[in-house]
């Protein structure tokens, strides 16, 4: 059953869902151990499709294939409650691919979430000055707003500035600087370019195939010159090799990573350092759910032969999802799964195809 | 489940503000589905010391949630010795052992006789 609300309060709506989505972590002052922003997606997008009319493709029932595997994963995974919250954290994000293709303007979550990120970036500004309003994990003066890791905290920054760019939101963009100017994570820096790149591919490729080589010629000089520390990188091939040295056919369960990592650690001393995350989404999913994230082929082909410039947001979080966890931060993933799911709007609708079957079907029959 | 998740995460951060027992326990009660807010309680045991019955199954079901974990692992091989449940403290230095060879506790109890 579909409500029927007025636009101007759904547009209020939206805004105030990106805004809590950004700012609901303000760590020991709300939230201790749980990431609080899931918890707004998972109270609030679920009122929000209540009034939207989800428009079904193949994409979505990949997904929903998926999230069934998820679920069905619960059966082996390590401790049933703690695979169950995370289950429900997927769940909520499938909730917002929904809202995603439910949506008919993505410009009123990202106003909210800007804002939400200015608070983030006030809060980093006075951080800077050694005011620290709010709990900053990073000792080296670094910045972190309310995202406790200054990494997390330029990587939110990048993305949103890559989607205020591709949504043309260019009055907002102010409220990203902080964020990429004085963290600059080498990850999201990494997933700045590769998104300018392919911004100038869709427009001009022989423009853009003719930066890379000045391009690599100015990093590798840029490193020769300053040999910016790669003690990261080795704790990440690292946590890496631990962690395929623990991949299983169907995959450990939801929610499992955490706990089970240390029992294959072998290069990195878990006395030491203990991660949650593979550092490495897809390498993690592999790790949980073993051929289950086969699932996802298709749905990530489904989103990425559309032609369209939100597209780019995608690769600057599968660039950070390489080195780092977007997609178990509450807004990076929700940004992941929002725009992915504004992107199937460009898809075939699931309809023509279930009764297509039919006449093809029976064609064959004939022959 | 997320007013739960909410309410349990707020009194585990009340729990470590104020260095409470009771309000680990309540979290604990109200949203068992997070690592770190099933250990709280054990967590706590182990920061002031506390030797009694109640302890000593929080920290075997911390280490339930966390079996790879040495330190864990440590803290029920010691307490299940100062309760006197030995066979669960023999087993317990018997994974250690192959766990964490290198740690001084168990280099300690090597070097003392224990096999």
């Amino acid at each position: 059953m579909i409500y029927q609300v007025s636009p101007l309060v759904i547009r209020l709506g939206a805004i105030a869902l990106g805004f809590l989505v950004a700012t609901a972590y303000v760590p020991a002052v709300i939230g201790a151990s749980i990431p609080t922003g899931y918890l707004v997606i998972m109270f609030l997008v679920p009122i929000f499709l209540l009034v939207s009319k989800i428009r079904i493709t193949t994409s979505h029932l990949y997904g929903a294939l998926f999230l069934f595997y998820v679920y069905l994963s619960l059966c082996w995974t390590f401790r049933l409650n703690i695979g169950f919250f995370i289950f429900l954290q997927t769940f909520a994000l499938a909730t917002v691919f929904c809202l995603g293709s439910a949506i008919e303007d993505l410009t009123d979550v990202f106003r909210g979430m800007a804002l939400g990120l200015g608070v983030s970036a006030l809060i980093g500004l006075y951080q800077l000055i050694d005011v620290n309003i709010i709990y900053n994990s990073n000792t080296m003066g670094y910045p972190s707003g309310l995202f406790i890791n200054h990494n997390v905290f330029c990587e939110t920054s990048i993305i949103m500035f890559v989607a205020l760019i591709v949504l043309k939101m260019y009055w907002w963009v102010p409220v990203t600087i902080p964020g990429i100017i004085f963290v600059q994570s080498r990850a999201a820096m990494l997933a700045l370019i590769v998104s300018a790149f392919a911004w100038l591919f869709n427009r001009n490729r022989i423009f853009a195939l003719l930066l890379i080589p000045p391009f690599v010629l100015a990093i590798t000089a840029y490193y020769f010159n300053y040999r910016f520390d790669l003690s990261s990188v080795d704790e990440r091939f690292a946590i890496w090799n631990d962690t395929i040295r623990g991949l299983t056919l169907f995959g450990h369960g939801v929610g499992s990573y955490e706990i089970t990592f240390p029992a294959f650690a072998k290069d990195l001393d878990i006395n030491i350092v203990r991660p949650a995350q593979a550092h490495n989404d897809l390498l993690q999913l592999i790790y949980e759910f073993g051929i289950g994230v086969i699932l996802l082929i298709p749905l990530a082909w489904n989103i990425l032969k559309i032609k369209c410039d939100e597209k780019i947001i995608l690769y600057c979080i599968g660039i950070i999802s390489i080195f780092n966890f977007p997609m178990h931060i509450p807004i990076t993933a929700f940004i992941a799964c929002l725009v992915a799911g504004y992107i199937t709007r460009f898809d075939v609708a699931y309809e023509p195809i279930r009764f297509s079957w039919r006449p093809i079907l029976f064609t064959r029959f004939k022959v | 489940m997320s007013l739960f998740a909410l309410v349990g995460d707020q009194f585990y951060l009340q729990g470590l503000k104020y260095n409470d027992i009771k309000y680990f326990k309540l979290a604990k009660k109200i949203f068992p589905f997070e690592r770190a807010i099933l250990q709280g309680d054990a967590e706590y045991y182990v920061k002031f010391g506390v030797i009694d019955l109640k302890a000593y199954e929080a920290i075997k079901e911390a280490y339930y949630y966390d079996p790879y974990i040495p330190r864990l692992l440590s803290y029920q091989m010691q307490y299940a010795f100062l309760m006197d449940d030995d066979n669960l403290g023999v087993q317990s230095f018997h994974k250690l052992k192959v766990m964490a060879p290198n740690m001084p506790l168990v280099k300690e109890l090597i070097k003392r006789g224990a096999k």
